[in-house]
């Protein structure tokens, strides 16, 4: 029982900031959605205070999870309007190719800029 | 045609199938990827959505119904983004070492993505709609879903693009960079959050939690500088052009 009350918690504390974010974005002239900004908000919180073990425990399940809330989006590539569904090849070569092909530029520019700094541990 | 409940409680009952089919079908498709030693096609997400997929095409069911009915999901998102800054400040102090190559890397990955997907698929001869609608693929979902609106682009096709960039990038990101001699954890991590967001994150939290931190950093960063600079690029493009 004393699991899911924690649980609770951490997931209100993290609507919370969430809800904080939203105030923000609304307020701020720029287009950052509002849970980014609770990220941050969050981030500035933290370095204050540390977190308790019930949010850290919260914030790793939801973490855990992350491919799971993604779900539903996902199957919707397969379900587009006709028109769009025939330029599947172009699609699939942004997803793939293009995909790939930044992942080895930003890794390897990443790679570059790091060679001389990464002795830190 | 799509099953019409006959009234509210069966409505109700209906939609919780639909949702019980989402967690059954992840936790299968995370049962299967295990067992198999976590080779890397059996993905969980890229498994779970073909067969949802497959299952609402043999039924009849629309893509609407199912969307509504797991809603919940998509609001999850919203508090799970927030979660990251926990594991982001934990590490914020390897973090910050590395602070500049970081952030130039970031400038250089958030302009590469998008220009690599939208050259690809122009040669492959994709509609304009279609390009616009890839510009934000590397961007966490909820972000790209605003920067979708704001662009007017299509926001179904942007969702589907993003969660399978960050398919691919979770299948072939590590490999492909330990191929290219990338092997530091925290470099793969910080590539996999610039290129594949949440999916990408959730891979590097499978490699290390430090890895995980420096795809948090990258997914966060990526997202918010996407957000400011993406409408304003499109802008200045759609006058040259």
């Amino acid at each position: 029982m004393n699991k899911v009350t924690d649980s609770l918690k951490g997931l209100a504390v993290l609507v919370l900031f969430q809800l904080l974010g939203e105030c923000l974005a609304y307020v701020l002239p720029i287009a950052v959605p509002g849970p980014v900004l609770g990220m941050v908000l969050l981030f500035f919180t933290l370095r204050q205070l540390s977190p308790p073990d019930w949010l850290v425990n919260t914030a790793g399940k939801l973490i855990g999870m992350l491919s799971l809330f993604f779900i539903p989006a996902g199957v919707g590539i397969f379900f587009l309007p006709e028109a769009i569904q025939q330029q599947w090849p172009a699609i699939l070569a942004a997803i793939i190719g293009g995909t790939l092909l930044s992942i080895a530029l930003t890794g390897l520019t990443l790679k570059a800029l790091t060679r001389t700094s990464l002795n830190d541990g | 045609m799509a099953e019409v409940p006959f009234n509210e409680s069966m409505d109700l009952l209906f939609s919780v199938s639909l949702l019980a089919l989402t967690v059954i079908v992840y936790f299968a498709g995370l049962w299967a990827f295990q067992k198999a030693r976590h080779f890397s096609l059996l993905h969980p997400l890229a498994s779970s959505c073909l067969l949802i997929a497959a299952l609402l095409y043999s039924v009849d069911i629309d893509y609407a119904r199912y969307q509504r009915a797991n809603s919940i999901f998509y609001w999850l998102l919203g508090p799970a983004t927030v979660a990251l800054a926990i594991p982001l400040n934990r590490e914020f102090n390897r973090i910050r070492a590395l602070a500049q190559p970081l952030l130039l890397t970031l400038l250089f990955g958030s302009i590469a993505a998008p220009m690599c997907a939208v050259t690809l698929a122009f040669l492959f001869g994709a509609d304009p709609l279609t390009l616009i609608s890839l510009t934000p693929k590397s961007v966490t979902t909820p972000i790209a879903l605003s920067i979708a609106q704001e662009v007017g682009a299509m926001g179904a096709l942007t969702a589907g693009v993003v969660i399978f960039t960050g398919v691919v990038g979770a299948i072939a990101g590590p490999g492909l960079l330990s191929l290219l001699g990338v092997h530091d954890e925290r470099l793969q991590g910080f590539t996999l959050g610039i290129n594949a967001h949440g999916v990408g994150t959730a891979r590097a939290f499978d490699i290390s939690p430090l890895c995980g931190a420096f795809s948090s950093l990258a997914l966060g960063l990526t997202g918010v500088l996407t957000a400011l600079t993406l409408p304003t690029l499109l802008l200045c493009l759609s006058k040259i052009l």
